[in-house]
């Protein structure tokens, strides 16, 4: 009964999970007039590429894709080179910890969309706005997911004994060193979640996007601007195209995430 | 090797003493038990000198170098730590190398320093295990080796045995004092095991709320100990500890009075505590000391036997040698093996 009970649990929770996927996907091989027609198909009839092909006909793609992967790579960057750290830190010495996380928690709660607009204004008196190199919108992903990173890596951290970083020292490294030889390396796993999920918020990213990126556009802006400007079948496309790093990420995840690095440590 | 040396080291977290005026000289190739309750300070003692942590007060030398400034993995100090805190990314190897990397060495002498601390410490088949195949007993020697192959000035171990269970835990204390032995490497030894402490060390550093109790060999501690805290520490069973009163014609304990010949009267007069050891009593009437025993209470332990008795009504244990089922009605004690301790917050031993 309560195996039956969990099993309907698990089938709802992967319907739940599986069904938009596979309305994007079914809409990406639609042709534009049956994607409108009612009633709705499970499948279509004659599945298409035709919605690809005028995608990658778009100028746009190409340079929207460069935005987007440039923006994301740096943002992975900046946001690990600035929380990691600070997740030290905090990790080591409670007292520091209290207050960061207040603040971090303080910085979640503002919703992006209005941050985006001062941030705009801010921008073009420091002429980062609608930079070509997307200057602007790598500095506002990384204010964005740098209190996501924070915790995770704080977690990842906080597993890896402070007692092996003592050692280190006694060996002969640095405390830079002991972080650099002892902590990083244990913490991997969750420097490479921290660093997926991280390029994950900068891909999936639109209101700031959509504000400090008006002509420049990355991805997610280009997606809304085909949907509204009657490109639906492009936007379909690019919807499914937008799902496959997701989807390699969620690959790349599971298996850092279960891998355990610390048995042995001590007794 | 090196001569250490503490002078009137402190630390004080917030009103909290971890450690209070630390005095202690360290002789080259000497091995310094650090034996006292956990909260004592020997483990602050440990993280001061290893410099993981920085002294409220004091100065630290190894030799003549003044090393309570420098930071960790300036002060050519090696330790084992309780948990053993082996790299578990790298292999034996990898650990026992760390040390020897971080020091510049070329390949060369890394290798043959790793096969000579890999052979003492039979190492030599577990070099490509990592730390979470190897058992505890082999952990605590990839420890042991990993701080011991850079040849340290000084060398300090915290409860290093505490994690091996009790079996493997004698043969490698006796291992642990040859080696210490023959690499002639100064030692801190920080432990809460008196038998660790009595049998390894060289001298005896006794801790108590911080403070430094006693210093000495490991005979005087047992002997002399300084104050009652030190005499109710070391000994196992402890050594009795009874409040008694002295007067011009002797001593009154509980409801018994003994007369004390001049010899062994302590300088001091009226409330104080006495404290007898549980194997200073033996079936002989003729002691000064008698004691009543309880047949009901004796505990066996095959090479001794413990029993609960009465001294003027106090109770104290009595240990005999061997297997007594049937103890005496009436042990007792010499005079002599009485020490005296004062009946204020000190306990200091009055001679």
């Amino acid at each position: 009964m309560r195996r039956g009970l969990g099993a309907t649990a698990a089938l709802l929770l992967a319907a739940a999970v599986l069904l938009p996927l596979w309305l994007v996907v079914k809409q990406a091989v639609t042709p534009e007039a049956e994607s409108v027609a009612w009633p709705p198909t499970w499948w279509p009839a004659a599945p298409t590429l035709a919605n690809f092909r005028l995608l990658l006909a778009s100028v746009e793609l190409a340079s929207g894709l460069r935005l987007s992967l440039l923006v994301g790579g740096l943002t992975v960057l900046s946001t690990l080179a600035v929380s990691f750290p600070a997740a030290w830190v905090a990790a080591r010495r409670p007292a520091v910890d209290r207050p960061l996380d207040a603040l971090l928690l303080l910085a979640r709660v503002f919703p992006a969309i209005a941050l985006a607009v001062p941030l705009a204004v801010l921008f073009v008196q420091l002429g980062l706005y609608n930079d070509p190199g997307g200057r602007g919108l790598w500095l506002a992903h990384t204010l964005l997911a740098t209190p996501f990173a924070f915790f995770i890596l704080r977690a990842g951290i906080r597993r890896v004994p402070s007692e092996l970083e003592d050692a280190a020292q006694l060996d002969g490294a640095s405390r830079a060193g002991a972080v650099w030889r002892v902590t990083v390396p244990l913490a991997a796993p969750s420097i490479a979640a921290a660093a997926l999920l991280v390029f994950l918020v900068s891909w999936d990213e639109f209101a700031y996007a959509l504000v400090l990126q008006v002509t420049n556009r990355p991805l997610p802006p280009l997606l809304y601007y085909f949907a509204a400007f009657s490109y639906p079948g492009a936007a379909s496309a690019l919807a499914a195209l937008m799902l496959l790093p997701a989807l390699l990420i969620v690959a790349l995840l599971a298996p850092a995430i279960r891998a355990g690095g610390l048995r042995g440590s001590g007794r | 090797m090196a001569t250490a040396q503490f002078a009137r080291v402190s630390k004080h977290y917030g009103a909290v003493v971890g450690l209070d005026d630390f005095s202690l000289r360290v002789g080259d190739g000497e091995l310094v038990a650090i034996l006292g309750p956990s909260g004592c300070g020997k483990s602050t003692l440990l993280r001061l000198t290893a410099g993981l942590e920085a002294p409220s007060g004091g100065e630290i030398r190894i030799g003549e170098r003044r090393i309570d400034a420098l930071p960790a993995h300036r002060r050519d100090v090696a330790m084992v730590f309780q948990s053993y805190a082996l790299y578990p990314h790298l292999s034996v190897r990898g650990n026992i190398e760390f040390p020897l990397r971080r020091q510049g060495l070329g390949a060369t002498e890394r290798g043959a320093r790793l096969t000579q601390i890999a052979a003492a410490l039979d190492l030599a088949p577990l070099l490509d295990r990592r730390p979470a195949a190897l058992s505890g007993g082999q952990r605590q020697r990839v420890a042991l080796a990993r701080a011991l192959v850079r040849q340290p000035k000084l060398f300090l171990l915290d409860e290093p045995l505490s994690n091996l269970d009790a079996r493997l835990r004698l043969g490698v204390r006796q291992y642990l004092r040859a080696l210490q032995r023959r690499l002639h490497v100064t030692t801190l030894y920080v432990t809460h095991d008196q038998t660790e402490a009595m049998t390894l060390g060289d001298r005896i550093v006794v801790m108590h709320g911080g403070r430094i109790q006693q210093v000495d060999t490991p005979d005087a501690v047992y002997q002399h100990p300084a104050n009652a805290f030190v005499a109710g520490f070391v000994g196992t069973p402890p050594m009795n500890l009874l409040p008694a009163e002295l007067d011009d014609d002797g001593l009154t304990i509980g409801s018994a009075r003994i007369s004390l010949p001049a010899a062994l009267r302590p300088a001091a007069h009226g409330r104080l505590q006495i404290g007898i050891r549980p194997e200073a009593f033996g079936a002989s009437e003729r002691g000064a000391l008698p004691v009543l025993t309880d047949p009901t209470t004796i505990e066996i332990l095959g090479s001794e036997t413990l029993a609960r008795a009465t001294l003027g009504g106090l109770p104290v244990t009595v240990r005999l040698p061997g297997i007594v089922r049937d103890p005496p009605p009436r042990l007792s004690a010499a005079l002599a093996a009485l020490h005296f301790f004062a009946a204020d917050a000190s306990g200091a031993r009055l001679a």
